[in-house]
C-alpha cells in the first residue's frame, strides 16, 4: 500500500548543526525497516521528517507514491509511537486509542468499538478505562501501539519504543512487535540505538552515523559483512577485533602470520596487493589454543570476563589487543600464553584510510600447509 | 462532537483539507502565523488597556486637561508646565519622600525580612501548626483591601468621633495610643508588612527548597553558625530570588492604593503616598493634566527601580 | 575540634539545655508571628457575631442577627452579584486569552519574547496599581464604558493578563512536546491540540490563574471605584464604603457581617487551591 522513498534529504538545524547529509533510501511496501545508529546520528531527525514534525532543508519524501515533502503530519496519514509513548495522561486507555478517530470526527460509538477491537488484540481489554498513570511500562507501551494501529495509517513510525522498558519486558515487546508486523504487514520505519532490536525485528537495517547512511541491508549482511569500519565497530555485542594487516599476493599477513586467501588477492583487490589493510574478526569467531596452529598469533591473556554461558578473554597480541569469546568449558587464566587463531573465512577486510570494505575471500577448510612464516614485517 | 456517518474505514483517507505549509512550524506545529492568531486577543487587551494608557499619560501630562469645566472639553497644550510645577510642589516632594520611606520600610526591609525569617525558621518544621501560621499570613495577603482597611482601623485606631474608642491593640496592651495619629507612617509600614509578607514567605519557601540539604549539612558539620550558614551557603544560592522578590514587592507597594482606604493620606498628608496624591489631584481637585504628569513621574521612578534591580540580577548571573 | 575538658554527661546536659532553649526560642518566634498576623483579623471573626459591634474586636453578646441584615439588604446582595460578575467575567476572558497566548509563547520562538513578557509583567504591576488611573479613566470615558461592568472587566483583564500569561507559560513549558507531536501526527490542528491535549494537561495552571484572577478582581477597589459611580453597579469592595447612616457614622452591624460574607469565599477557595497546588505563582521568576 505504501512504499517510502527518501531522496537527497538534508537537514540543517537553525543552530547550524547538520543532522542529515544527503540521505537517500527507499522502504518497500510492508517492509520493516530499522534506522540504527548511535545517539546524535540523525536517525530520529529522519523519522521526525518522515512524520512531518520537522521540515527538511532540502530533498524529497514520497509516501505511497505521493510527494509529501511539504505536507504537515495530518496530510501524511502516518502513525507514530514515541519513545515516552506520549499517552495523554488525562484520557483513559480507550480514549487514547480512539483519539486518532476523534480527530477525524468519527462518532463516539464507532470510536469505542474500534478501540476495544484494537486494544483487545493487544490484551488491553481489562485496562480500557484506566488512565496511563495507572499502567505499567509494558501496558503503556501496548496502549501506545494500539493507538498507532487504531489510526489505520499507511506507515508506522517508531521512535525507540522499547527503550523505556526493562530488559525482560523489552524482549517480550520485541516478540510482540514482530508478531504484529507479520500479521498486519504494514510499512514500518523503526528507530533504535539497540542493534539487537534492529537485527531481530527488521527486514532491512540502515546503519547511520553523523547524518549519513553507512550501510543498508538485511540484518545478516550487516552483521556478517559490515560495509565499513564504522559498521564493523558498531555492530556486535562485543566489538570486532580490528587487526592491522598487510595484503600480499595470495596471503594476508597478520602479526607475522600468513593467512591464505581463497582467490588470488592481487586480482580481486585490483592492485591492492602489498598495502596495509585492517582485518576484522568477531571475537565469537576467534579460537584460542595452547599450541601454535597455522594462521594463529601468539598472545598473552590479560583479562577474563564472565558473560554467563561464555567468557570474554582479552589478550595482548604482538601488535594489538585481541578479544575472543570462548565456551565456559575452556577458560584460560590471566597470564596464560596462548595462540589466537580464527575462522578467517569469517573475517572482513577494510581499507585503513577510507574505512571501506575490501571484497576478499579467504580460503575455507583446513589451513593449507603453505602457510608462511615471513617474520615480523609489520612491526614498523 | 456531532456524530457523522463516517466509518472508521473511511477515516483511513487523510482529510486533505486546508493543509498549511510546513515551512516555519515549531515543535508543536504552531507556525508563526498561528502564534500570531493565538497572541492577538491578549495583545489587543494588553495594548489597549495597559500599554496605551501608560503612553497616553505622557501626552495628558502636557495638557491642562481637567475633570470638569471648560478644560474638560477643550484641553490645551501646556508643554512642560505640569512637570515644572511638580518639581516645585512641596506636596509632591513630601508625597514622594513618604512613598519612598513606605516602600523601603515595609517592602524592602519589612516584608523581605519577615518573609525570609518565616521561610527559614519554619523550613524543617513538620507540624500542622506550620500550615496554620502560614495560612494566617496568606489570609492577611488575600483579604480584600476594603475589608483590610476596616480591620486596621479597628486594630490601631478604634472609633474617633463623638464616642472615642481605642483600637483592639490598645485594649489588649492596656494603653491609649492613637497609632494613626501619633505614628501615622510607622503604622502604615507595619500594616503593609502584615499585608504582604506572605508573598515573600512563599517565594522564599520555594527558594530554600532549591538549596540542596547536603550543602547545609556540610556547613553544619564544618561547624558553621546559623549566620555563617546563611551568609555562605543560603544567600549565594537564593540571591536571584531575593532580588526578584524585592523588585516585585517594591513595585506593588509603591503603587498600592490601600493606604487611601485606611488614612486617606492623613493626618496632614503624613501618609499621602503618591497613588493617594494622584487620586486627590485627579478626582478631588479635577486636575487631570497635573495628575497625569505625576503619574508619568511615578512610571519613570518605577522603571528606574526595575532597571536597577534587573542590572543587579544580570550582574549576578555573569 | 579541640578535646573538651568537660565530662561527657556534662556536655550532654548542656546539649539538652541548648536544644531546649532553641526549641523555646523557636516556639516563641512562631507564636509571635502567629499573633502578629492573627490579631488584626480578630475584628473580622468577632464583630459579625456581636449584637452591638463597635470598632473594637470583642464578643459580649453573641448573635447571628447581623447576617439577615446583609441578606435582606438589596444593595448588599446586588454588590456581591456585581463582584461575582466582574470576577467571573474577567476570569473567563483572562483564562481564554492567556491560554492562547501562553501556548503560542511557550511553543514558538519569537525574538525577545521572554524580555517583553517580563517587562509587561513588571509594567502591569505598576500601571494597574495606580499610575495609570487618569488615562484609564479618560480612555474608558471616551469609549463610553463608564458605568458599565464590561469596561471594568476589560481594564482588569488587560492588567492581569501579563501575570497570567507568565504563570501559565511556565506550566506549559514543562509539558513535554511529544504529547502535541503525537496528536499532530494523528491529524489534529493547533486549536484541537490546545483544547484536547495541552489545556487538560496544564489544568492545574489554569486553576491557578483562574483563582488568582478571581481573588484579584474580587478584592480590587481602585478600578471599579473610578470607573463606576452608579450605586446599582458597585461591587462589594466599593459598596462597603456606602454603609453610613445619615449622621455619617458607620452601620457597623451591617459592615461587619457584610465584610465576613464578602471575604470568606476568596479565603476559602484560595486556601483550598493553595493546599492542592502549592505555590506555583510566579514560578517562572527564578531570577
Amino acid at each position: 500500500m505504501a512504499s517510502v522513498s527518501v531522496e537527497s534529504l538534508t537537514k540543517v538545524f537553525p543552530n547550524g548543526v547538520k543532522a542529515l547529509d544527503d540521505v537517500s533510501l527507499s522502504v518497500d511496501d510492508g517492509e520493516f525497516f530499522a534506522l540504527l545508529g548511535p545517539s546524535g546520528c540523525g536517525k530520529t531527525t529522519l523519522l521526525r521528517i518522515l512524520a512531518g514534525l520537522e521540515p527538511p532543508s532540502s530533498g524529497t519524501i514520497t509516501i505511497g507514491g505521493r510527494n509529501v515533502t511539504r505536507l504537515p503530519p495530518r496530510g501524511r496519514n502516518v502513525a507514530m509511537v514515541f519513545q515516552d509513548y506520549a499517552l495523554f495522561p488525562h484520557m483513559t486507555v480507550a480514549e487514547n486509542v480512539a483519539y486518532p478517530l476523534k480527530v477525524h470526527r468519527i462518532d463516539k460509538a464507532t470510536r469505542r468499538r474500534r478501540a476495544e477491537e484494537v486494544g483487545g488484540g493487544l490484551g488491553l481489554t481489562p485496562l480500557m478505562d484506566r488512565r496511563p498513570g495507572q499502567l505499567s511500562g509494558g501496558q503503556q507501551q501496548r496502549a501506545a501501539l494500539a493507538r498507532a494501529m487504531a489510526a489505520d495509517a499507511v506507515l508506522f513510525l517508531f521512535d525507540e519504543p522499547l527503550s523505556n522498558l526493562d530488559a525482560r519486558l523489552r524482549m517480550e515487546a520485541r516478540t510482540l512487535l514482530k508478531r504484529l508486523h507479520r500479521e498486519v504487514r504494514k510499512t514500518t520505519v523503526y528507530v533504535t540505538h539497540d542493534q539487537s532490536e534492529a537485527l531481530a525485528l527488521a527486514d532491512r537495517v540502515a546503519v547511520m552515523d553523523h547524518g549519513a547512511l553507512r550501510q543498508v541491508g538485511p540484518p545478516a549482511e550487516i552483521f556478517h559483512h559490515p560495509g565499513n569500519l564504522f559498521v564493523a565497530g558498531f555492530i556486535g555485542s562485543t566489538p570486532m577485533n580490528l587487526l592491522p594487516a598487510r595484503m600480499l599476493d595470495s596471503h594476508v599477513l597478520v602479526a607475522g602470520e600468513a593467512i591464505p586467501l581463497g582467490t588470488p588477492g592481487g586480482e580481486s583487490l585490483g592492485g591492492a596487493a602489498g598495502r596495509d589493510i585492517v582485518l576484522a574478526v568477531r571475537p565469537e569467531y576467534m579460537t584460542l589454543a595452547a599450541e601454535r596452529t597455522p594462521g594463529s598469533v601468539p598472545a598473552e591473556v590479560e583479562v577474563v570476563e564472565d558473560l554467563g554461558t561464555t567468557y570474554l578473554v582479552t589478550l595482548r597480541g604482538p601488535d594489538s589487543t585481541i578479544q575472543a569469546v570462548v565456551p565456559e568449558t575452556r577458560v584460560p587464566k590471566p597470564g596464560d600464553r596462548l595462540f589466537a587463531g580464527a575462522d578467517w573465512s569469517r573475517a572482513s577486510f577494510y581499507d585503513p584510510d577510507s574505512g571501506e570494505r575490501l571484497e576478499v575471500a579467504v580460503s575455507t577448510g583446513p589451513t593449507p600447509p603453505t602457510a608462511l612464516r615471513l617474520g615480523n614485517k609489520l612491526s614498523n | 462532537m456531532h456524530p457523522t456517518s463516517k466509518t472508521a474505514e473511511q477515516a483511513v483517507e487523510p482529510s486533505l483539507g486546508p493543509v498549511t505549509s510546513l515551512e516555519v512550524t515549531g515543535p508543536s506545529g504552531l507556525g508563526r502565523k498561528w502564534a500570531g492568531v493565538f497572541l492577538t486577543p491578549s495583545a489587543l487587551l494588553i495594548g489597549v488597556f495597559l500599554v496605551f494608557p501608560a503612553v497616553w499619560t505622557l501626552y495628558l501630562g502636557l495638557t491642562n486637561f481637567s475633570l470638569v469645566g471648560f478644560a474638560a472639553a477643550h484641553p490645551t497644550f501646556e508643554g512642560l508646565t505640569n512637570y515644572k510645577n511638580a518639581l516645585t510642589d512641596p506636596e509632591f516632594g513630601n508625597s514622594l519622600l513618604i512613598t519612598l520611606i513606605y516602600v523601603f520600610g515595609s517592602a524592602v526591609v519589612g516584608q523581605v525580612v519577615l518573609g525570609f525569617a518565616m521561610a527559614w525558621r519554619f523550613k524543617d518544621w513538620r507540624s500542622p501548626l506550620r500550615r496554620v501560621v502560614e495560612a494566617l499570613a496568606i489570609i492577611a495577603w488575600i483579604v480584600p483591601g476594603s475589608v483590610v482597611a476596616f480591620l486596621w482601623i479597628s486594630y490601631l485606631q478604634g472609633n474617633i468621633g463623638p464616642l472615642i474608642e481605642h483600637g483592639t491593640l490598645d485594649v489588649i496592651l492596656h494603653i491609649s495610643t492613637n497609632w494613626f495619629l501619633q505614628f501615622p507612617l510607622l503604622s502604615l509600614i507595619i500594616f503593609n508588612i502584615w499585608r504582604g509578607s506572605a508573598f515573600s514567605m512563599m517565594l522564599f519557601n520555594g527558594a530554600l527548597q532549591s538549596v540542596p540539604p547536603s550543602y547545609l549539612e556540610t556547613a553544619k558539620i564544618s561547624g558553621a553558625s546559623e549566620l555563617q550558614q546563611l551568609r555562605d551557603v543560603v544567600l549565594p544560592r537564593i540571591k536571584g530570588h531575593v532580588l526578584t522578590d524585592v523588585l516585585l514587592i517594591s513595585l506593588w507597594t509603591f503603587n498600592d492604593f490601600t493606604p487611601y482606604l485606611i488614612t486617606a493620606g492623613g493626618p496632614n498628608g503624613q501618609t499621602e503616598t503618591l497613588p493617594v496624591f494622584v487620586y486627590k489631584v485627579a478626582f478631588q481637585q479635577g486636575d487631570l493634566g497635573y495628575a497625569s504628569a505625576i503619574s508619568l513621574i511615578m512610571l519613570v521612578i518605577n522603571s528606574v527601580i526595575a532597571v536597577v534591580y534587573l542590572r543587579m540580577l544580570r550582574a549576578r548571573s555573569q | 575540634m579541640s578535646t573538651p575538658a568537660v565530662p561527657v554527661h556534662e556536655l550532654r546536659f548542656r546539649g539538652v539545655l541548648a536544644t531546649f532553649a532553641g526549641r523555646a526560642g523557636f516556639y516563641a518566634f512562631a507564636a509571635l508571628v502567629a499573633a502578629f498576623f492573627a490579631l488584626p483579623m480578630a475584628w473580622l471573626v468577632l464583630a459579625p457575631f456581636e449584637a452591638h459591634p463597635t470598632f473594637v474586636a470583642n464578643l459580649v453578646q453573641p448573635t447571628l442577627h447581623n447576617f439577615p441584615v446583609v441578606f435582606k439588604n438589596p444593595d448588599a446582595l446586588a454588590s456581591l452579584r456585581n463582584s461575582l460578575v466582574l470576577s467571573l467575567g474577567t476570569m473567563a476572558l483572562v483564562v481564554l486569552c492567556a491560554s492562547l497566548a501562553a501556548y503560542a509563547l511557550s511553543r514558538v520562538k519569537l525574538p525577545g519574547r521572554d524580555a517583553v513578557l517580563y517587562i509587561l509583567l513588571l509594567f502591569s504591576s505598576v500601571v494597574t496599581g495606580s499610575a495609570a488611573m487618569v488615562p484609564i479613566f479618560v480612555l474608558v470615558y471616551d469609549l463610553h464604558l463608564i458605568n458599565s461592568l464590561e469596561g471594568v472587566i476589560l481594564v482588569l483583564a488587560g492588567g492581569t493578563l501579563p501575570a497570567s500569561i507568565f504563570i501559565l507559560k511556565d506550566f506549559m513549558d514543562s509539558v513535554p512536546t511529544s504529547y502535541e507531536e503525537s496528536a499532530r501526527v494523528f491529524g489534529a490542528g493547533p486549536f484541537r491540540i490546545l483544547k484536547d491535549v495541552v489545556a487538560p494537561i496544564v489544568r492545574p495552571g489554569l486553576v491557578v490563574i483562574a483563582v488568582w484572577t478571581i481573588v484579584t478582581v474580587w478584592g480590587s477597589f481602585l478600578t471599579p471605584f473610578i470607573l463606576l459611580d452608579k450605586p446599582s453597579l458597585l461591587p462589594a469592595s466599593v459598596e462597603i464604603y456606602s454603609y453610613y447612616d445619615v449622621g455619617g457614622s458607620a452601620k457597623l452591624p451591617l459592615i461587619a457581617a457584610f465584610a465576613l460574607v464578602y471575604t470568606l469565599p476568596v479565603v476559602v477557595i484560595y486556601l483550598v487551591v493553595q493546599h492542592r497546588y502549592g505555590f506555583r505563582f510566579f514560578g517562572g521568576i527564578k531570577g
